[in-house]
């Protein structure tokens, strides 16, 4: 496997982020066992803005990169600035292999279908 | 030394070349006889021929090797081809008998060859059923291929009883002993096998040449045609065959049996293992060569664990295999379901490791596998089956 320092990156960027997770909150939960990915996303959001991210990841070291990117992308934005092109952008940007491109939409849409679910 | 082997455990997949290895290398690519093609026939050439032969001759008087012949390969895959196609193509009618714990190549090759083809299955020590193997054995002519020291598992194959089946049914017997030199005894190999393989890169040589051990009376067809020396077509690679010889006499010296050091460390190392309650040592009750440890940590996708630890080295299942994303068939064959095979390491120590290392690197693993697993806290136990 080929992983180079901007995977590396994001990477050490999921395994030293810490968010607790809370008690009273839903939670939206994507898995694929062919895939080997089981991912969970639970958001924060106050003001108009993602305050916080926890989420739980089960996956190769590309899937754990990628939350290093939803991270890096939408920690501390506002609602407006979080969008599913604003991540398939930075996504392409780093050239993700495309044999990781089926777990890169299970997280996608575990993030999103989360993030819809705390707005509302 | 070099300080990089310090972080180095995947001596299952290569082993660092031996300085003594290196020196000869040297030595003999420093000397006019270097030069010459070994099949010319000036007075260069008769040098280079003169130490190749010396230096066998060597090998062979102290593993008293009189009745058997030696084929210089590229390493294992030429070998385990040499072999399998070789039986195939002289006896097509014939059957090639093997288990489900072998290097992937084995398969590879077989899947390429119309030949009948029985896989013999085992138990979860990696043991391979004798009843089912002599029911196999009974219609001749048949090849039995195994592996005597597993790449991914270090289960080894108690082999004498195999052999004395293989005589019994006069069927011909092929051990890949890649795995073999350095990790456990050999020499009593040469008298069960008809053929025998060894790859220099997995005992401190250099990548790019093995040996296939055949008795004298075994001849199969060549896989590359040409002028032969030593049962093999094309330029000898004399620097390559140097070293793999001295890598050889080195284990030879001072065999796994007696070298102490291997054994503080393999002990230190599975103690330490053992010791914790997140690991699981895959085939911890069997026969295993004590050097290569498979260990399955639930909740932790090794590849994830493989990346966090840096900058120590260590294998996903088999190296072989790690660029593949199916999982390992030799883990599925000890009972290992696909979530657990995904969640398998595999830790290989060797000549130069120390046991200090040993310990900074398990600190390591551990603080890695507790943060993954706090990752993937949550996960329905049935994902990880």
């Amino acid at each position: 496997m080929i992983f180079n320092q901007t995977f590396r990156h994001y990477f050490d960027i999921t395994c030293t982020h810490e968010s607790e997770a809370r008690s009273d909150a839903m939670a939206t939960e994507k898995y694929d066992k062919s895939l080997k990915i089981w991912v969970k996303f639970q958001l924060t959001i106050a003001d108009k803005q993602l305050v916080s991210i926890h989420f739980n990841l089960y996956g190769c070291p590309y899937t754990i990169a990628i939350c290093g990117v939803i991270i890096d992308s939408f920690l501390g934005q506002s609602l407006e600035n979080i969008t599913a092109e604003v991540l398939d952008n930075k996504i392409g940007s780093i050239d993700l292999p495309r044999k990781y491109y089926g777990k890169f939409i299970i997280i996608k849409e575990a993030f999103f279908e989360e993030l819809n679910c705390s707005i509302h | 030394m070099n300080e990089l082997y310090r972080y180095y455990f995947d001596y299952a997949a290569s082993t660092p070349l031996d300085p003594l290895v290196l020196d000869e290398m040297t030595v003999f690519l420093e000397s006019p006889e270097s030069v010459a093609n070994f099949s010319s026939s000036h007075s260069l050439a008769y040098a280079v021929q003169s130490v190749l032969n010396q230096k066998l001759q060597l090998i062979q008087n102290k593993l008293d090797l009189d009745a058997h012949e030696l084929i210089f390969t590229s390493g294992a895959t030429e070998s385990l081809n040499y072999v399998l196609r070789g039986f195939s193509n002289k006896y097509p009618n014939a059957k090639i008998i093997t288990s489900n714990l072998e290097h992937s190549v084995t398969y590879k090759v077989l899947d390429q060859i119309p030949i009948k083809k029985i896989f013999i299955s085992n138990n979860s020590n990696a043991e391979i059923d004798l009843n089912e193997l002599e029911e196999s054995l009974k219609v001749a002519p048949s090849l039995l291929s195994l592996t005597h020291v597993n790449n991914e598992i270090g289960t080894i194959n108690e082999l004498d009883e195999v052999s004395y089946l293989c005589r019994k049914y006069d069927a011909k017997l092929h051990i890949d002993a890649s795995q073999t030199l350095g990790k456990t005894r050999f020499d009593h190999l040469f008298q069960l096998a008809d053929y025998i393989t060894f790859s220099a890169h997995k005992f401190y040589g250099p990548k790019g040449v093995g040996i296939l051990f055949k008795k004298k009376d075994e001849l199969l067809p060549s896989l590359i045609i040409g002028s032969e020396h030593f049962g093999r077509a094309g330029t000898l690679p004399t620097h390559q065959i140097v070293g793999c010889l001295k890598s050889l006499s080195l284990i030879i010296e001072n065999p796994y049996e007696k070298n102490s050091d291997i054994h503080k460390a393999e002990q230190h190392l599975e103690n330490e293992i053992l010791a914790c309650n997140a690991f699981i040592l895959n085939a911890k009750n069997a026969n295993r060569a004590r050097s290569i440890l498979s260990i399955t940590i639930p909740g932790v996708h090794a590849q994830s664990l493989q990346q966090m630890i840096t900058p120590y080295i260590i294998s996903v299942g088999s190296a072989c295999n790690s660029l593949s994303t199916e999982p390992s068939r030799v883990l599925k064959a000890i009972g290992l379901g696909d979530g657990l095979a995904n969640s398998t390491i595999r830790i290989s120590i060797g000549r130069f490791t120390k046991i200090k290392d040993i310990d900074l690197m398990l600190e390591k693993l551990i603080n890695c596998s507790n943060m993954l697993k706090k990752i993937s806290s949550g996960i329905p136990d049935w994902f990880l089956k």
